[in-house]
């Protein structure tokens, strides 16, 4: 029996805690892409949320990996800004006081350490608004939505991965978007 | 004049534990735990279906995840007096089982053994000298020199090539830095391994939750894995075996490799049990219920006062009555709008930011007690209530640990050792080893189950009108969680969640009592103010997670650490 069942090699994940505004992003942007695309076996989306260095798991056996984010730099709310392995490379991890707050830099030198080689890592990233409690973007990062997953779909069809655009998109699995009764 | 160094992840979104020190002489004279960022993100279940509760709550932390789904539900149950079917209990458990196993094994080897292990000694090292030295220690098949060799390869590449990548920012040299180069190795070793071996146990929790992170398979009233033995989509004996096969390739390294590193670590730096013991008021509810009345647990619960460790009260149930009326949270020193404690059915989250003020608000952390006392929460909590009480299983492997340090620092070690920084991370490891046995165990209670022909996995709920309280509480890997919830006519009224780095990093109270974190650090080491290494030992032994809520990525990265001379 084989522990280490063969995973998808292209892996789109979205980062971000679903119930802090913007940096619900990631989530937000696997959810749409599910709706709207269809991919065929060779990609997986997953919401991995706000993992911690538990997200090497993940990265192990991909050859492209491509990470949806909300970005807390300066700019203009909404802009979309992406990074290379190189780039993202360049910065290094902060010590550590908590011990789960590894960030992603140091995941991707986690995984290089465990022997995970990547070809590709892009970082798509949205300059966050808000990150204040609630389950909604903000208006200029919903706007920056469709240009985000644009550049998903881009970077998977130059792997020869073919993306397929739904005709009729399917509905959004989004239990956070449920509203919460008045209090009674 | 007092050194004052202030450690503190700079960066808004990241970094959320901030502590503040004195240091006169050589060692800390004065400590201040400060979480950062506020934590209201209960307030977002306020109105919300019960039922869905955990969705959210399970997203208050990237981590611990799956313990915050299990507080929830729980929780609801609590408040329903909703009995759940053994199938239900047994595959939660399983859940939390193999999450602890992951959860324990990251932490001691990605998130804190290069506290203690000079990987930069390690080029140094002669690997066939390491592989002989690891096998007299255990019988752990990764300690061949061929092993040795590879891990030493590895960090002779990274070091040659000057790019340290996530070792960049280590200690390295500091005096304090004691372990000859070959243990080094060694531990380097089962470093890498530890990154294979971890995530079996988190494949169990994939299975059985239907996705993780973030598991998919709670239902308030049970779980929502249908069981079939003849079906190929369902839960059966296939799958059953899987599941076992992966637990069981997981046990090995958890009972010969981290169990003995942990071991030999306390017995090289032998210190480091004299240091750190910190509050010595100890809790931990019992988990791992035996049946789906949960009448019997495989993990027990007490409490114990002021270090004395012979006389644990026991806690008999997952909400004990006792458990209910103790909890109470203190504002006095946190940035929110009052001072008077408050149980948690009643407690408020109202924002009320001040500056840092050493004698005013300081955290966004608030102050749990119990009884009005601070109490320190985790493994070494749940060991020594546990070896109190003669728990069999505890004594079982807190007696091994003891024998195995006590052996190989020929120096007699005794369990009340144990209530130091050093001790934190041994308990961790007897947790570990505890837990590895019994993922076995109740995955025989669960196919045990499913042999007598019971496939039930779900009880429904109903909503009572009116007003119902309950509390649903998780033994998790940092510690005791417990989630407090009101109901009204079936919509949450009031939602509040007191997690283990709560108590820990818990600031002081309306008495100036300090907390476990700022308690443990008086009278810590500090042999270089520059490089606070010592600081770093003591906060990481207890396991610190506060930094999960938010992940927002920041491109421009900052140092951390500030030096000031008062």
């Amino acid at each position: 029996m084989s522990i280490d069942e063969p995973v998808a090699p292209v892996l789109v994940a979205g980062i971000g805690n679903l119930l802090l505004g913007d940096d619900g992003f990631g989530p937000q942007a696997i959810a749409r892409l599910q709706a709207e695309y269809e991919f065929p076996s060779e990609v997986e989306l997953i919401d991995i949320g706000t993992p911690a260095l538990d997200f090497v798991d993940y990265l192990a056996g991909r050859r492209v990996v491509v990470l949806l984010d909300a970005l807390a730099c300066g700019g203009e709310p909404g802009e979309v800004l992406t990074y290379d392995r190189e780039q993202l490379r360049q910065r290094l991890p902060g010590m550590r006081l908590s011990a789960h707050q590894p960030c992603l830099d140091e995941t991707l030198f986690a995984a290089e350490t465990a022997g995970i080689g990547l070809q590709e890592v892009t970082l798509i990233g949205v300059v966050a608004e808000s990150l204040d409690v609630g389950t909604e973007l903000s208006p200029a990062v919903g706007h920056a939505m469709p240009q985000a997953l644009q550049l998903v779909c881009d970077i998977i069809s130059r792997q020869g991965v073919e993306v397929r655009r739904r005709e009729k998109p399917l509905p959004i699995e989004a239990w956070w978007a449920t509203k919460p009764a008045a209090a009674s | 004049m007092p050194t004052r160094i202030n450690i503190d992840p700079v960066t808004r979104i990241e970094g959320h534990l901030r502590i503040d020190v004195e240091v006169e002489g050589s060692s800390v004279s004065k400590a201040w735990a400060s979480c950062t960022m506020w934590r209201g993100i209960e307030n977002i279940v306020l109105g919300r279906d019960p039922r869905e509760a955990w969705l959210f709550t399970q997203r208050f932390c990237g981590v611990c995840t799956t313990v915050h789904a299990m507080a929830s539900v729980r929780a609801v149950e609590d408040a329903l007096k909703l009995q759940i079917p053994p199938n239900a209990q047994f595959i939660r458990n399983l859940i939390l089982i193999n999450h602890a196993l992951h959860d324990h094994i990251v932490h001691f080897y990605q998130l804190s053994a290069l506290d203690w292990v000079d990987i930069m000694t390690i080029p140094r090292a002669d690997a066939t000298k390491a592989a002989s030295l690891a096998q007299s220690l255990s019988d752990w098949t990764g300690n061949s020199a061929k092993e040795m060799k590879a891990a030493q390869d590895k960090v002779k590449g990274f070091a040659g090539s000057g790019q340290l990548g996530m070792f960049a920012t280590g200690y390295w040299g500091h005096p304090a830095m004691k372990l000859p180069p070959e243990v080094n190795l060694i531990a380097f070793a089962h470093y890498l391994q530890a990154l294979t071996y971890q995530r079996y146990a988190l494949q169990v929790v994939g299975m059985l939750g239907g996705k993780t992170p973030h598991i998919q398979n709670l239902a308030v009233g049970g779980v929502q894995n249908a069981i079939d033995l003849d079906s190929l989509a369902a839960l059966n004996m296939d799958r059953l075996y899987q599941l076992k096969y992966l637990t069981d390739s997981v046990i090995p390294f958890v009972q010969q490799a981290y169990f003995n590193d942990a071991c030999t670590l306390a017995a090289l730096y032998p210190e480091w049990m004299s240091y750190g013991a910190g509050v010595r008021n100890y809790l931990a509810v019992p988990d791992l219920p035996q049946d789906a009345q949960a009448s019997a647990f495989d993990l027990p619960g007490g409490v114990i006062l002021d270090g004395n460790i012979y006389n644990a009260k026991q806690l008999y149930t997952a909400a004990d009555t006792e458990f209910r009326h103790a909890v109470a949270e203190d504002l006095t020193h946190a940035w929110y709008k009052g001072n008077e404690p408050q149980h948690p059915w009643k407690g408020e989250t109202q924002p009320h930011y001040t500056d840092f003020e050493d004698n005013g608000k300081y955290s966004w952390v608030k102050a749990p007690r119990y009884d009005g006392r601070p109490m320190q929460v985790g493994p070494l909590a749940q060991v020594l209530v546990g070896y109190a009480q003669g728990h069999p299983l505890t004594k079982k492997w807190t007696d091994a640990a003891l024998e195995k340090i006590s052996a190989v620092g020929k120096r007699k070690v005794t369990v009340n050792d144990l209530q130091s920084t050093m001790g934190r991370h041994v308990a961790r490891a007897i947790r570990c080893a505890m837990l590895s046995e019994l993922a076995q165990k109740h995955w025989e209670y669960l196919v045990a189950n499913i042999s007598r022909g019971d496939t039930a996995v779900y009880n429904p709920p109903k909503f009572p009108d009116g007003e119902v309280e309950g509390v649903g509480t998780h033994e998790a890997p940092r510690g005791t969680l417990s989630h407090w919830v009101v109901l009204r006519n079936g919509r949450l009224s009031n939602y509040q969640a007191v997690v283990p780095t709560t108590w820990n990093a818990s600031p002081r109270d309306n008495r100036g009592v300090p907390g476990p974190y700022e308690t443990s650090l008086l009278g810590n080491p500090v042999i270089d103010p520059e490089k606070p290494l010592e600081v770093l030992r003591t906060v990481h032994s207890f396991d610190p997670c506060m930094a999960c809520a938010c992940h927002t990525y920041d491109p421009s990265g900052k140092p951390i650490a500030q030096v000031k001379v008062l």
